[in-house]
């Protein structure tokens, strides 16, 4: 079963008398395991075929099933919930909540998602260790580099053991080197522990490293190819 | 719970915004029980005066004396047992007292020095128990419980030329009909800033007016001095429940104008609350809803990765309570504190300004302050629901917020 399935997706931003066709028709599944990036130039959708993934939009037309789920149908609580239990974001931002440290900030889903305070610890360390974030763990995120606080971002995304990781440009805000090394990190983390990645950029050390390439042009998908293993 | 730690490292953020924020939140919650611990400093001084100096909280005599006064209208002295067991525990004391109209001279050299005056017989013990009337003395001293004392009120005395040891005679007509005459010595003069009271009033000792008026073992009046003023009008309707030959008069219904005051009081202390915490929201409301509005990219992250917004609304919730109490705690106990200062050490006014006479009351020129439950407790309430109140439109802001939307724009 597919974990993302998208048929004939559209979403319109109506700006006084122009309308832009940000998503204009988009059909495509992810299935579990994969590793994919949405490549594309700025402004062909990437952005909001993702938020529309994620719950965070609704579509003008077309479908988004979630796990099998069908999200149109669903109430904004609802949606908090889906993004809550089976949805990991990555923003280019890292948007790490400020007043909380490293650990915290993963911790803070733990807790909203209702997992018992004793074994908090027994899952973050180990993913800290992972990510080369032990020595940080109780570091503020203004006290981390850009990198850093994405790693943390990925642990904040993966915690909580969702179906999929939806990561709009991760690496947007990074030097290559420390791209190119959260790319790594993210790939082995879906090699080992079978985490689903999409992410989008339009960075080609990143796409690289991808295994399944969706083009994007003009809100309509491309081209999408899977390399061989 | 991650939420609370949230928002109370949130207040620290911005350190210098919070410390502004809540220092107008404490100031106005102290200046707001001061002021509520000043007003009742007003009615209690105001209750004070009219009752404690001399009339008592509860008028007890026969019925119909209290409208309407006769010298022969004299009850028993032994009233105290008339009192039910039930409520000695409420009473501080009872003093009764004889009143009567005499003519008062000071030699025999003038007529002028002739005046019509108000006689009060007091048990000059029980005064000195239960009332204040002996405080009022400027000269001389109060009744010692010899014989031929009188006290004379500052005005009186001045217009008959009288001073501490001089010859009084005193004339009036006892309740027989027959003529009472004695000489009397001054011994104090009194002034209790209530100049018709002083410039008419004379005290002698109980004992000797009912002597010279033939009313031995008789007396007009009993005042119940009470621990609490409060419940002179519940003593009152008890004690004329109990019996008919005596006629109970609380002190509410003395002096009307103090007791109306009484009925709107609460009213005044809300109506104080609301005016302080209005100036006081107009100041730091402003700065609170900025602060929010700079974090709705960060409210739409928390929403993006699975805060709802029943959460979220919890998170300002909190914020704003923390800063709510916590202000209204400090700002309570400075007032406190203040109202406590000023209740055993009044300021004196009275160089800069004159006592009001109001409402068979006097109104003295002091910086007098009662602290009450209600005083302290009011700010503080008001406050943490003001911290509601301020959460109320960035939740409801909140709610209508699009997480792409914000999102973007951060
Ligand atoms: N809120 C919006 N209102 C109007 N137009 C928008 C809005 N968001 C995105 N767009 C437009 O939709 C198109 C796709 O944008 P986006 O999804 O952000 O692309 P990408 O992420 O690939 O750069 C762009 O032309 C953009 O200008
Ligand atoms: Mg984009």
């Amino acid at each position: 079963m597919s974990i993302v399935l998208t048929t004939d997706l559209k979403r319109v931003y109506e700006s006084g008398a122009t309308e832009v066709k940000a998503v204009n028709g988009v059909s495509l599944s992810v299935e579990a395991g994969e590793f994919t990036v949405l490549a594309g130039p700025s402004g062909s959708g990437k952005t909001t075929l993702l938020n529309l993934i994620g719950g965070l939009d609704r579509p003008t037309n077309g479908s988004v099933h979630l796990d099998g789920e069908l999200l149109n149908d669903k109430s904004d609580d609802e949606l908090t919930r889906a993004r809550l239990f089976k949805i990991g974001f990555i923003f280019q931002a890292y948007n790490l909540v400020p007043v909380l440290s490293a650990y915290e900030n993963v911790q803070f889903i733990l807790q909203i998602q209702g997992v018992p305070d004793s074994e908090h610890a027994g899952r973050i360390m180990p993913l800290f260790e992972e990510l080369g974030l032990s020595g940080l763990a109780q570091r503020l995120p203004g006290e981390l580099s850009g990198g850093q606080q994405q790693r943390v971002a990925v642990a904040r995304a993966i915690i909580g053991r969702p179906s999929i990781i939806l990561a709009d440009e991760p690496t947007a805000n990074l030097d290559s080197e420390s791209a190119v090394s959260l790319l790594n990190l993210m790939h082995r983390l879906n090699l080992e522990q079978k985490v689903t990645f999409l992410f989008s950029s339009h960075d080609s050390k990143v796409i690289d490293i991808a295994q399944r390439v969706i083009s994007m042009r003009d809100g309509k998908v491309s081209d999408d190819i899977r390399k061989q293993q | 719970m991650m939420i609370l730690r949230i928002g109370w490292r949130n207040l620290w953020r911005n350190r210098r915004r919070t410390q502004l924020t809540m220092g107008a939140m404490i100031f106005a919650c102290a200046m707001l029980v001061f002021s509520l611990g000043y007003y009742d400093g007003f009615l209690w001084s105001l209750i004070n005066n009219a009752t404690e100096k001399e009339n008592g909280h509860v008028f007890i005599a026969l019925p119909g004396y209290y409208a309407n006064p006769t010298l022969e209208d004299a009850c028993p002295e032994a009233i105290s047992n008339q009192i039910p067991a039930v409520m000695k525990a409420e009473i501080k004391g009872v003093c009764p007292r004889l009143q009567a109209y005499a003519l008062l001279s000071c030699g025999t050299d003038d007529e002028n020095r002739t005046q019509p005056a108000q006689i009060v017989a007091v048990d000059y013990q029980a005064e000195l128990a239960n009332s204040k009337l002996a405080s009022d003395i400027v000269t001389g001293s109060f009744l010692t419980g010899q014989e031929r004392e009188i006290l004379l009120g500052k005005g009186l005395a001045r217009k008959i030329r009288a001073d501490i040891g001089s010859e009084i005679i005193f004339f009036s007509s006892a309740a027989d009909g027959s003529i009472a005459s004695e000489i009397l010595l001054v011994k104090g003069i009194f002034s209790s800033g209530e100049n018709m009271r002083d410039a008419s009033l004379a005290i002698m000792n109980l004992k000797a007016a009912q002597q010279l008026l033939v009313l031995e073992d008789r007396v007009h009046s009993h005042r119940l001095f009470l621990h609490n003023p409060m419940q002179a009008e519940e003593i009152a309707s008890r004690l004329n429940a109990g019996q008919k030959s005596l006629e109970a008069t609380p002190w509410q219904s003395i002096f009307p104008q103090i007791a109306d005051i009484l009925k709107v009081w609460l009213g005044v202390q809300l109506f104080t609350v609301a005016i302080y915490y209005a100036a006081m929201a107009l100041i730091t409301f402003n700065t609170m809803y900025m602060a929010f509005l700079e974090r709705m990219h960060e409210f739409a992250v928390m929403q993006a990765i699975g805060l709802t917004r029943g959460l979220l609304a919890m998170l300002i919730l909190c914020e704003s309570i923390i800063m709510a109490t916590a202000s209204g705690l400090i700002g309570t106990a400075i007032g406190a504190c203040v109202n406590l200062v000023l209740f055993y050490y009044p300021i004196d006014l009275s160089r800069w300004m004159e006592s009001i006479t109001w409402g068979g009351s006097s109104i003295q020129p002091i910086l007098f302050c009662v602290p009450s439950l209600l005083s302290n407790l009011l700010p503080l309430l008001a406050m943490i629901l003001l911290g509601f109140a301020v959460a109320a439109l960035p939740t409801w802001r909140l709610y209508r917020l699009k997480p792409v939307e914000a999102l973007r724009e951060g």
